[in-house]
């Protein structure tokens, strides 16, 4: 499996330290960013018990493998931990499963939080089991403090056991925490129940495996229900089991709204509670991980987004939302040019995608994402036909393009138009279009791109 | 030196290959290393594995990245590996410990590191594998004597007494852990290690309290907490250590294991009940337990909880916020026992409590909204759509009788007593302009549908329109065919090599799609071969001549049926004949237009060729009723005796010919539910569905066998079905085999597209595959084996057109009682969206509940669950569902089971309504006092009828229901007249 080597450094364990009287702090500590252990937050949770829960909730999920392929003899689990991402007075907690099929994320708001910010950025945070065990004992009646990272001069005088971790990170995996948000950014909003219809629907989920079925979650009354139908308003989910995630947590729901991507079938369920959101997003099946949806291989393929790629990062500056037209309007692009270009900043894990407020955020994943595309094993192959020399164009019509692909000895043929592809190979044959463009087709894109066709 | 390392691994000589290596210089060392590592991969090859002394050589010549990148089963271990590594003294030592600490049977590594450590050649690894190792690891150290208990190998090696306390605070998995050790290992343990330890002073009694109880404290797996448990209560601690450590015990309550919350629970109440807790403490537990899903556990801390109210007024505030939460738990028992402790403290709900439980409005079941109300008032009921007066909208009219819309209006009908819409499915229109299907129009076209359809074998209309493109576009050969085809030749190619594969045999016809590509492409039929083994007839490939065959039973199957009509498009296409398919479906219902039937037929005529009877029969029984009188006008009147009967299925007057495959789909086609005299007379004697309609009789037959009761369910059929394999509509009644060793059911192997392929053979009538399918579904009931296609028999049942007569009814209701969540699922769903277009009433789901209740097949609770799933939907669905288990309770010999007794409670307080019926209240009599059951008989014997909760009720079902008949009347409207 390919994999890119990570490391952990953190000068400290992350602990939840009792403080004078009852008060307590959740001490976060980072690893990675703009700095090797920034700080970026201290100050009080407005919701101790809740944020806790949460918090809990979240590293389930990057503990949690839904999916051990059956070659696997030896099982990965690969511990990464979460990032953070510190912005205006607000903190963003995201993680993602070992199975690459779950996305979780605790957007903790101004509301929720009472403090200083020292910092913007996105850094890793230990959860150590200890802590862990901690943040379960928090109650409603706890004054708890939050910390993200130490003061420098703090960390120097303590006597903490430096902690170091090096971590192999599978290719797909990270990947896969990069695609999930342009998935994000397809969904489209499907229902919004209030928290108590929530909580009966996830006690309701059935108790046994439904991984190799395909359920569809639709509206009954004023709450939800499990049918086996597809229908039209309902929200297909891969592994109806994952839902239980949130069960944990579905008694701090004001209210719970699930998304669905039409393309590729992922969903998200966001829990609205009292300053906080907690988003989880699901892969289409159980087996199937974000990183496998190469829905962005067309505009990882194409070369002449670099100029414009080059100008958004530039413009980034930690924005809790991004305002699409202001940022159309700072690099001289097209709105449409410039979504795209979103997206394909967030497969590289430096824009995230906000469901409920409907917008990219800036954050920048602190791993090593210069080999993601490198890595990416459909965009590799194509570019291998195209060193070959295996494609050809047979036909260049207006309105559609037809291209050769010689691959194993077998000639593919490969049909573009303006606003559809398809090739005669197996993989085009069982995906369609719900997984992104297939080697050959994207062979034939790239070709045509050399030959500014 | 090299060679005499090399030779003696080679012959498996551990000391010999250990002198060897003892002082070897580390550059000849790794001039070996490449002859030892070819060595020990050409040993690696297959299930082989490399003997010990090579696993020595290996480990004492390699490098680290080496050693790393061998199998796990190439490491050397035991006590020659520790001479080999104290001899090297690899500088990588500490890495190589760090490895094996990672390997998946971690444990199995200690002894080996755990030697290194103690003999100072490498540091203890800082890993939670290296004290979670010693609990499996640990007994490979006992060499001194044979199975020492587990105290004796620590008092020998001192040092791992630390250790153990790590074994506290990590969980371990999998086979590795306290609780699975001390389960099934035989003789010493580590509960009794510990207490053995314990009392000879080496371990403390109070850390190992204190640990026991910090370890419950961690959120284990119940598995693994359940070990903890178990120790802390075989520590035995006195009422004053429990009463020091209060404080943990009630922390647990906040745990999420239920075990340990169910311990500390225990724990704690007996603490409180020793002396008084801290209430505010107690009560910040107690509150946390709201939540479980245990409703007995919720509702002893409710009981619990009025207690601590009662001793100290103070906190009953903090006590009716706690219990509010209660009332929004999904166990009624929970929400009445919460609702009833906060009636008895009206004086002091505060208007934050009524806030609590306002959210609990419309949430709680319907025996408690009365309870609900006396605290909080009653909300206006929601008014229900008028029903409209009048003449009915244009679509609807001529369609009111068939959809049931007539029967709402009929005087002096109540609603518990409305019929089904009485259609028949040959009645009504069937075909929808929206579900027209596109044919391939060129061989890109082609191409690309035929490898769709390869790779998704559950899409059958896929198949269909692929087969059908071959056949019609099979003379389309441009110059660059073969370069074009390539891609499915070579997807074909490899189908067809797959061991075991024979096309045309049933198997799969997917399968049979590639051998259809297969002939087109090279003129090759792959007819399968017939071949006797074990006395028993086979088929098998041509292509594999020494491949395993398929029994010969197969082809008597409906997917068998199919697959010869995929033979006679193999045999059309291989000639590059190009000519239609005439049973391709031109709807996505799968159903023919019959003016494209008339088309396809006029292209067969014109060529002078005769189609295969498969196709032909199939064509007759997928051909939709709509228009069949006019389409009969732009039919060819040809001689031949395949178009006459074609003419005859639409109606057509013709005489009888003499194929019986062809006349008696023709008149099954024409007339399903009718006997037609004139084809019994030709051909008399043929069996149901030929020329007489089919009469099912469902029958259970029950066998005891190593104590447990057997239940299986036959369907019979009358008159008793003709074996010939040939006539279609026969062979949903054929026996597959004679044994059903090889098949279980006649429609094909148990996969999704080979039943979605059988029910698309008869689309309009399909009673007899719903028969069948009860009997496959109705064999798994209880899920003992996992057959996940089963779910796919359901699915037709969907279709709003198809009536749900006897059959699928049966169906139905076998899946309501379907231990698989997909099953009864989709079987509530069909429920749902039936009894919505008016296709089940009340009446007749009880009247099939009761048929199977008595025989023992179906346990009620999951009908019960299902049925609550289902009457939640609308009024109209809690009213028809409510009909149906009076009607159960009704015909009940016995006492009716206290599953649907207490539905039926929910039910009849929904509707406002007493239990109706003199038949029901007598059986409810019967059930006596005593008991659930008893109490749940009396409660419904009590209840009285609330006029204007059941006005309300009445008119929201009534309109539920007329809005569901009219949509259907006009839709069949709107597609008579083609404006969908």
């Amino acid at each position: 499996m390919t994999s890119i080597e990570h490391a952990y450094r953190y000068s400290y364990p992350s602990a939840v330290t009792p403080a004078e009287g009852q008060a307590g702090r959740v001490e976060l500590a980072t690893s990675g960013g703009e700095q090797a252990s920034p700080l970026y937050f201290e100050g009080q949770l407005v919701y101790p018990r809740e944020t806790a829960d949460f918090l809990r909730a979240l590293i389930d999920v990057v503990h949690a493998r839904y999916h051990v392929p059956a070659a696997m003899l030896q099982r990965i689990l690969i511990m990464a931990d979460p990032v953070v991402t510190c912005t205006e007075g607000r903190l963003r907690f995201e993680g993602f499963s070992s199975c690459c099929g779950v996305y979780a994320r605790l957007d903790v708001l101004e509301n929720g939080l009472r403090g200083t910010t020292f910092g913007r950025g996105t850094t890793n945070v230990d959860f150590n089991p200890p802590m862990l065990a901690a943040l379960a004992r928090v109650r409603e009646s706890d004054a708890l403090g939050l910390s993200v990272g130490r003061d420098h001069v703090a960390a120097s005088t303590t006597r903490d056991t430096v902690i170091e971790r090096r971590v192999p990170l599978p290719a797909r995996w990270v990947r896969g925490f990069g695609e999930v948000q342009a998935c994000l950014a397809r969904m489209t909003q499907r229902c919004e129940i209030p928290g108590v219809e929530a909580r009966r629907f996830l006690r309701a989920l059935p108790k046994a495996s439904m991984h190799r079925r395909a359920t569809w979650i639709t509206a009954a009354g004023a709450g939800l229900r499990v049918s086996q139908l597809e229908t039209p308003q309902g929200v297909r989910v891969g592994g109806v089991e994952r839902l239980r995630v949130l069960t944990p947590v579905i008694h701090h729901a004001e209210l719970l709204r699930v998304y669905s991507d039409d393309t590729t079938g992922a969903s998200a369920w966001e829990i609205v509670a009292t300053g906080m959101r907690y988003l989880v997003a699901f892969s289409p099946e159980v087996w199937r991980g974000f990183s496998g949806e190469g829905q962005l291989l067309r505009e990882m393929a194409a070369s002449d987004r670099d100029a414009l790629l080059s100008r958004v990062r530039a413009a980034l500056t930690w924005e809790w939302l991004l305002d699409v037209d202001v940022l159309a309007a700072e690099v001289g692009a097209p709105v449409s040019q410039v979504r795209s270009a979103l997206a394909v900043l967030s497969s590289r894990g430096l824009v995230g995608y906000d469901l409920a407020e409907r917008g990219f955020f800036h954050r920048v994943l602190p791993f090593d994402l210069g080999q993601v595309e490198r890595l990416q094993p459909r965009l590799r192959a194509a570019r291998r036909l195209v060193a070959e020399g295996a494609v050809r164009v047979e036909e260049n019509a207006d309105s559609h393009l037809v291209g050769v692909v010689v691959s194993d000895a077998v000639e593919h043929r490969v049909r573009l138009s303006a606003d559809s592809f398809s090739c005669t190979c197996p993989w085009y044959a069982k995906h369609r279009q719900a997984r992104g463009e297939c080697k050959h087709v994207l062979a034939v894109r790239l070709t045509l791109e050399a030959a500014d066709v | 030196m090299s060679e005499l390392l090399l030779d003696a691994a080679e012959r498996g000589d551990a000391s010999a290959v250990v002198a060897a290596l003892t002082g070897m210089p580390e550059a000849a060392r790794r001039g070996a290393a490449p002859r030892v590592l070819s060595a020990i991969r050409e040993a690696s090859r297959g299930y082989g594995m490399p003997n010990g002394a090579l696993q020595l050589a290996a480990l004492g010549v390699c490098t680290l990245s080496e050693l790393e990148h061998l199998p796990r089963h190439a490491r050397a271990r035991g006590a020659e590996a520790i001479v080999v590594l104290r001899d090297r003294r690899p500088e990588w030592l500490p890495r190589w410990v760090e490895t094996l600490m990672e390997d998946e049977f971690y444990w199995t590594w200690f002894p080996l590191v755990r030697t290194l450590v103690r003999d100072g050649l490498c540091p203890r690894p800082d890993h939670p594998h290296y004290p979670l190792g010693m609990i499996t690891g640990l007994r490979a150290l006992r060499s001194a004597a044979p199975n020492p208990p587990i105290q004796d190998v620590l008092r020998q090696d001192p040092d791992l007494l630390p250790e153990i306390w790590h074994l506290f605070e990590l969980e371990g998995g999998g086979e590795n852990s306290l609780a699975n050790y001390d389960r099934f290992s035989f003789g010493s343990t580590w509960s009794e290690a510990f207490l053995a330890l314990m009392r000879d002073g080496t371990l403390p009694r109070e850390r190992l309290l204190d640990a026991t109880i910090a370890a419950l404290g961690r959120d284990f797996n119940h598995y693994r907490a359940k070990w903890f448990i178990d120790f802390h209560d075989k520590l035995a601690p006195t009422p004053g250590e429990l009463t020091a450590r209060a404080a943990h015990y009630l922390e647990l309550l906040h745990r999420s294991t239920p075990n340990v919350v169910a311990f500390a629970l225990k724990t704690v109440e007996k603490l409180d009940r020793a002396q008084p807790l801290d209430d505010h403490a107690l009560l910040a537990g107690l509150r946390s337990r709201m939540r479980s899903e245990v409703a007995s556990q919720v509702r002893s801390v409710i009981k619990w909880i009025s207690r601590v109210a009662k001793r100290n007024p103070a906190v009953t505030a903090e006590c009716m916020t706690i219990v509010s939460e209660a009332v929004l738990h999904e166990h009624k028992e929970v929400q009445h026992d919460a609702l009833a402790w906060i009636q008895q403290q009206k004086g002091t709900l505060t208007p934050a409590h009524r806030a609590l439980l306002e959210r609990a409005r419309g949430m709680v079941a319907a025996s408690n909204t009365e309870l609900l109300a006396s605290l909080i008032g009653t909300a206006s009921a929601p008014v229900p759509t008028p029903i409209p007066t009048g003449t009915p909208a244009r679509h609807v009219s001529p369609w009111s009788r068939l959809a049931g819309l007539d029967l709402l209006d009929t005087p002096g009908v109540e609603l518990e007593s409305l019929g089904p819409a009485p259609f028949d499915g040959t009645d009504v229109p069937r075909l929808h302009a929206s579900e027209t299907v596109v044919p391939a129009e060129d061989l890109a076209a082609l191409i690309e549908r035929c490898a769709s359809a390869i790779e998704n074998a559950g899409d059958v209309l896929e198949y269909e329109l692929a087969l059908d493109s071959i056949a019609r576009l099979a003379d389309q050969r441009p110059p660059d065919f073969a370069k074009r085809l390539s891609p499915l030749t070579k997807r074909s190619a490899k189908r067809l090599a797959a061991r075991g594969a024979v096309p045309f045999s049933g198997q799969d016809h997917t399968l049979d799609l590639c051998a259809v590509i297969h002939a087109w492409a090279t003129q090759q039929v792959l007819d399968p071969i017939r071949m006797t083994e074990y006395e028993r007839d086979f088929l098998r490939s041509p292509l594999q001549a020494d491949g395993p065959g398929v029994p010969v039973e197969w082809r008597r199957s409906v997917a068998g049926y199919v697959a010869r009509r995929a033979l006679a498009v193999a045999r059309q296409v291989s000639t590059g004949t190009a000519l239609p398919l005439l049973s391709t479906p031109t709807h996505a219902s799968g159903l023919i237009d019959p003016h494209a039937l008339a088309v396809r037929t006029q292209v067969w005529v014109a060529a002078q060729a005769t189609p295969d009877p498969h196709d032909v029969t199939l064509a007759m029984l997928r051909v939709a009723p709509d228009d069949r009188a006019k389409a009969l006008q732009n039919f060819p009147n040809g001689p031949a005796e395949w178009v006459l009967s074609l003419r005859y299925a639409l109606g057509g007057d013709h005489a009888i010919g003499e194929s019986v495959q062809l006349w008696t789909a023709a008149a099954f086609a024409r007339a399903p539910f009718a006997t037609d005299e004139v084809l019994c007379t030709h051909h008399p004697a043929l069996g149901a569905d030929a020329g007489v309609p089919a009469r099912y009789a469902p029958q259970v037959t029950s066998w005891e066998s190593h104590g447990h009761t057997h239940h299986r369910l036959r369907v019979d059929v009358a008159p008793a079905p003709s074996l010939r394999v040939d006539v279609l509509p026969a062979a949903f009644f054929a026996e597959p085999s004679a044994d059903r060793y090889f098949t279980e059911s006649c429609l094909g192997p148990r996969s999704d597209g080979a039943y979605r392929l059988a029910a698309s053979v008869s689309p309009v009538v399909a009673d007899a595959l719903a028969a069948e399918s009860a009997c496959i579904l109705g064999a798994n009931l209880d899920w003992w084996e996992a057959q996940w296609a089963n779910k796919v028999l359901l699915e037709p049942w969907a279709n709003p057109d198809l009536p749900l007569r006897d059959m699928p009814r049966l169906l139905l209701v076998l899946g309501l009682a379907a231990k698989d969540p997909g099953e009864h699922g989709l079987a509530s769903d069909v429920a749902i969206r039936a009894i919505e277009d008016g296709r089940l009433v009340g009446d007749e789901l009880g009247a099939t509940m009761s048929l199977l209740l008595p025989t023992g097949l179906v346990k009620p609770a999951r009908w019960a669950r299902s049925l609550k799933d289902v009457a939640r939907h609308s009024a109209w669905h809690t009213l028809t569902v409510r009909v149906a288990i009076e009607r159960v309770c009704g015909a009940s010999v016995g006492v009716p089971p206290r599953e649907l007794l207490e539905l039926l409670l929910e039910l009849c307080t929904e509707c406002g309504c007493a239990a109706s019926g003199a038949a029901v209240r007598k059986s409810l009599a019967r059930a006596g006092t005593k008991g659930k059951v008893g109490a749940t008989a009396t409660a419904l014997l009590a209840l009285q009828q609330r006029d204007a909760t059941h006005a309300t009720h009445q008119a929201q079902a009534r309109s539920a229901a007329y809005e569901g008949r009219r949509a259907r009347a006009e839709r069949w409207g709107q597609m008579r007249e083609g404006l969908s």
